[in-house]
């Protein structure tokens, strides 16, 4: 039993102020913090960090649902010796702007009733709720598993016992109820966590996730393919090297787009494939 | 009050609604298309490379919140919703899912227009299992040639023939049916992986060809003075609108053609939710405008040019034509809903070699066509069918393209290391078989959900068979043996614990489908059926001209039409059947009275 296990409750209230300066200070580390700044911010216990290295305000999740999405988020995608892992990535924030988004909201999902327990396999999402929904009720149930089955929350289990606690989740082992019944499986949290998980980190850096294209360097994906110039079918015919495949750039907005010519004549680019096509857009 | 009756309204302005109003406006004829999305042009897709919004989020898609479908796996069950997108990604807005293809364009084989003919003839009927409603299209390939071809110039198809009026030729894809003559545009160069695959298959004894490909490797001016550009390969292809339109899609071919006519008009926002006829006439559209009021609009000739779901559930909203009843098999209407059976492909995993698998083209891949259709002699293999066998370089967006190696765990620092390792290190042979029709997959009316107008949603029943199991069993000891042959020193993976970066890994072997159909993974979004052809109206629901049998004046076109769906993309064919329709909707303009 931790300090924590003993005096956080399962799903604090939003603004408690114990839980709302811990969360901070995981928030702060997310946000690159140096580990002098989190000394003084627990020192001071006060959540005022300095302003360039503020954490952005949360949308939805609250400071104890970030916390533990933030520290889920990390088994899934570690910090090791390989490069970043998804807190400072910031998978935490990109969770947070999604379920405080429109998909969060349940935008495009049919949601009229009836609902049924699906009979067979291959039925998909038969819930009455939307992803913000389910990560609402779904996180305290898992911590209540969590605390009964390996003695801590989530945050404060050891690496490996939080990857036990994960696998229980991908198995469907662990049986969460949700407002009293269990027709939405652990196993199918598990499924759209890790899918959360992997488009945090490998997503435009400006949905909150991917910081400084962390995921993008790790696996050497360019980002943009146009943000160096009008490149690729110069290499994708051959094994030649593409250049800025570790390089990678973000999404640039149609209305900031100057100079992308330019990238491709500083690297000796003949005339962009695409400038008979850019001619016959005006038509449309 | 109604609007201006027209020649022609059509329900949808994707490509069958873009070909048809362009063929007809060229005419003289006043068309008018009711579309339930907005307008859109290339200059909406300058800044979507986005895997995010456009591929995880479905941008471009039908908002199921809307309008979906319910599925069962069989008659007894009930249907739940498809309550979230998966399995398919339908199109919605001007252009349609022609705006979010990938430009794979294909012919279908002869022997795929007269399937039921043609297998009786080698097997004997005995072959066919008794449930199995296989179906003739009441059209050859030969009639249909024009119309494929026609549909490819206006596109600017890249390819290479494999028969030219009937002369095979090496290098295209000697199985094809006899083309009159070349592809408008040259194929595009293999990439590395294309030469492994073409190398790899050649030494089998197979007939490697380049897939032909709706994405520009050159300049094109087509025949109606449309000039597109080349494509630039950034890999963001299915799921997104080309921003260059270097790949086809009906906003940037045939719908300028029709708008330059001055006879073609849009209605944007419009809900087209029924056919207002007599029974053997249709009057008008109704269909809900922006602010859901019903309108009505007026026409001689009325086109349902929707998604093939839409299609069968306005007729079925209009009590036009006989309702299928599975019980019985009598009727039409909903009748032979078909997919395809993926899950037969193979991968494999290099130590060392790097592909840039973020660059490529939806269609640039290098196929056989050895194992589809019966180009290959099934006695003693105890299924009826077959597949396209390709690999493609479509592009690796990396939230949808972690691939690692069997036996990995699904997360942790070991799944990340193969993460990194693999990106750009898997490549996989793909299989896209055929779905055979069975007397009881087809498509009704639902009795518990609705529209957000009020409407029953469409009901789906189908699930795998027996036929499709065996033959993706099949195809994944071909596709192995083609990986194979790209890595000779692969190990094919056997699960467990593994050493990612010291040997080339091969998974493969026998295929399988799931337990039962899964709506949740995207697998394609070639479905077909409900409203097929034929030559006979008691099996059928629209003659050769895609005209309904039971209403002269009302012609239903696309994928609906496909009596079973073969091993191949199916735009080119729906393609081609619209062109075939324009024609006989001039006929019927000019003379009026079945066309067959």
């Amino acid at each position: 039993m931790t300090d924590e296990e003993q005096t956080v409750p399962p799903a604090d209230p939003p603004g408690s102020s114990r839980m709302t300066r811990l969360g901070l200070l995981h928030r702060g580390a997310v946000a690159g913090v140096t580990g002098v700044a989190a000394g003084s911010l627990l020192g001071v216990g006060e959540a005022k960090a300095a302003p360039e290295a503020a954490p952005p305000p949360l949308q939805f999740l609250t400071a104890w649902e970030f916390d533990y999405v933030t520290a889920m988020a990390e088994t899934i995608w570690p910090t090791d010796d390989l490069g970043p892992g998804a807190r400072e990535a910031g998978v935490g924030y990109y969770i947070d702007g999604q379920l405080a988004g429109s998909w969060g909201k349940g935008n495009r999902f049919y949601l009229n009733g009836p609902f049924y327990t699906p009979a067979d396999t291959g039925h998909g999402w038969q819930v009455p709720m939307t992803p913000a929904d389910i990560y609402r009720a779904f996180l305290p149930g898992y911590d209540n598993y969590v605390r009964h089955t390996y003695g801590a929350g989530y945050p404060n289990l050891t690496a490996a016992l939080q990857t036990t606690a994960m696998t229980d989740l991908q198995t469907g082992k662990a049986s969460i109820p949700i407002g009293g019944a269990t027709a939405y499986a652990s196993s199918d949290f598990y499924a759209l966590f890790r899918e959360n998980v992997l488009e945090g980190m490998l997503a435009d850096p400006s949905y909150g996730g991917n910081k400084n294209m962390v995921g993008w360097k790790f696996i050497g994906f360019p980002g943009d393919p146009m943000r160096h110039g009008d490149l690729y079918f110069e290499y994708i015919f051959s094994d030649k090297a593409y250049p800025f495949a570790g390089k990678p750039l973000p999404l640039q907005p149609a209305y900031a787009k100057q100079g992308v010519t330019a990238g491709a004549a500083a690297t000796g680019s003949k005339t962009p494939a695409n400038a008979a096509s850019n001619k016959l857009m005006g038509g449309m | 009050m109604a609007n201006k009756k027209v020649d022609v309204a059509i329900v949808g302005a994707g490509w069958v609604g873009g070909i048809i109003a362009a063929e007809l406006c060229k005419q003289g004829l006043e068309v008018v298309a009711i579309e339930r999305g907005h307008d859109r042009s290339t200059a909406q897709f300058q800044d979507d490379h986005d895997e995010l919004r456009y591929a995880i989020r479905n941008e471009l898609f039908q908002n199921t919140a809307n309008e979906t479908q319910t599925f069962r796996h069989n008659l007894a069950e009930t249907a739940l919703p498809i309550r979230q997108l998966g399995a398919w990604l339908p199109g919605t807005g001007v252009g349609g899912a022609g705006v979010h293809w990938n430009g794979q364009t294909w012919r279908f084989h002869p022997r795929d227009f007269q399937i039921r003919t043609e297998t009786i003839d080698r097997y004997g009927a005995s072959a066919i299992p008794a449930n199995m409603a296989i179906q003739d299209w009441g059209i050859t390939y030969d009639e249909l040639e024009p119309y494929y071809d026609k549909f490819e110039y206006m596109a600017g198809i890249a390819g290479k023939a494999g028969n030219l009026k009937g002369q095979q030729i090496a290098g295209g894809n000697v199985f094809e049916g006899p083309r009159s003559r070349e592809f408008p545009v040259k194929p595009p160069a293999d990439t590395p992986l294309m030469a492994l695959f073409r190398k790899a298959t050649t030494s089998l004894g197979y007939h490697a060809f380049t897939g032909p490909t709706a994405n520009l490797p050159t300049g094109y001016k087509n025949p109606d003075g449309i000039e597109r550009g080349q494509c630039t390969y950034c890999g963001f292809c299915e799921r997104f609108g080309c921003e260059v339109g270097a790949k086809a899609d009906p906003t940037v071919t045939v719908l300028p053609v029709a708008f330059k006519t001055g006879k073609f008009k849009i209605i944007n926002y419009a809900n087209a939710f029924q056919v207002k006829n007599d029974g053997k006439t249709a009057q008008s559209i109704l269909y809900y405008d922006s602010m859901g009021r019903v309108q009505e609009q007026p026409a001689d000739i009325i086109v349902l040019g929707s998604f093939m779901f839409n299609n069968t559930r306005l007729l079925l909203n209009s009590k036009l034509g006989t309702p299928y009843d599975p019980a019985t098999a009598t009727g039409v209407v909903g009748r032979n809903f078909c997919y395809q059976a993926g899950g037969g492909g193979a991968s494999a995993w290099f130590a060392n070699e790097e592909f840039k698998r973020y660059m490529g083209a939806g269609a640039l891949s290098c196929a056989i066509d050895d194992f589809n259709a019966d180009n290959f002699d099934h006695t003693g293999l105890g299924f009826l069918g077959g597949g396209s066998i390709t690999v493609g370089a479509s592009g690796a967006r990396p939230i949808q393209s972690l691939s690692v190696p069997p036996g990995t765990p699904a997360f942790g620092s070991a799944w990340k290391a193969a993460v990194q390792h693999y990106y750009k290190r898997v490549v996989s042979v793909g299989f896209q078989g055929e779905s055979p029709a069975y007397q009881m997959h087809y498509m009704d009316l639902d009795p518990n959900y609705r529209d957000k107008f009020g409407n029953p949603l469409l009901r789906l029943t189908f699930d795998w068979q027996p036929n499709e199991r065996a033959m993706i069993a099949f195809a994944g000891t071909k596709t192995l043996g083609i990986m194979q042959e790209m890595v000779p020193n692969g190990q094919v993976a056997k699960g467990g614990p593994l050493s990612p970066t010291s040997a080339d890994l091969i998974s493969g072997g026998p295929g399988s489908l799931p337990a039962h159909f899964d709506t949740t993974a995207y697998q394609s979004t070639h479905i077909t059926g409900g409203t097929i052809m034929g030559a006979d109206p008691n099996t059928s629901v629209v003659n050769n001209y895609l005209q309904m049998w039971d209403a002269e004046n009302l012609f239903v076109v696309g994928a609906g039409n496909f009596p079973q769906n073969a091993g191949f993309n199916p735009t080119g064919t729906v393609g081609a059947l619209a062109y075939r329709a324009a024609e006989g909707i001039l006929k019927y303009h000019k003379n009026g009275g079945a066309l067959v």
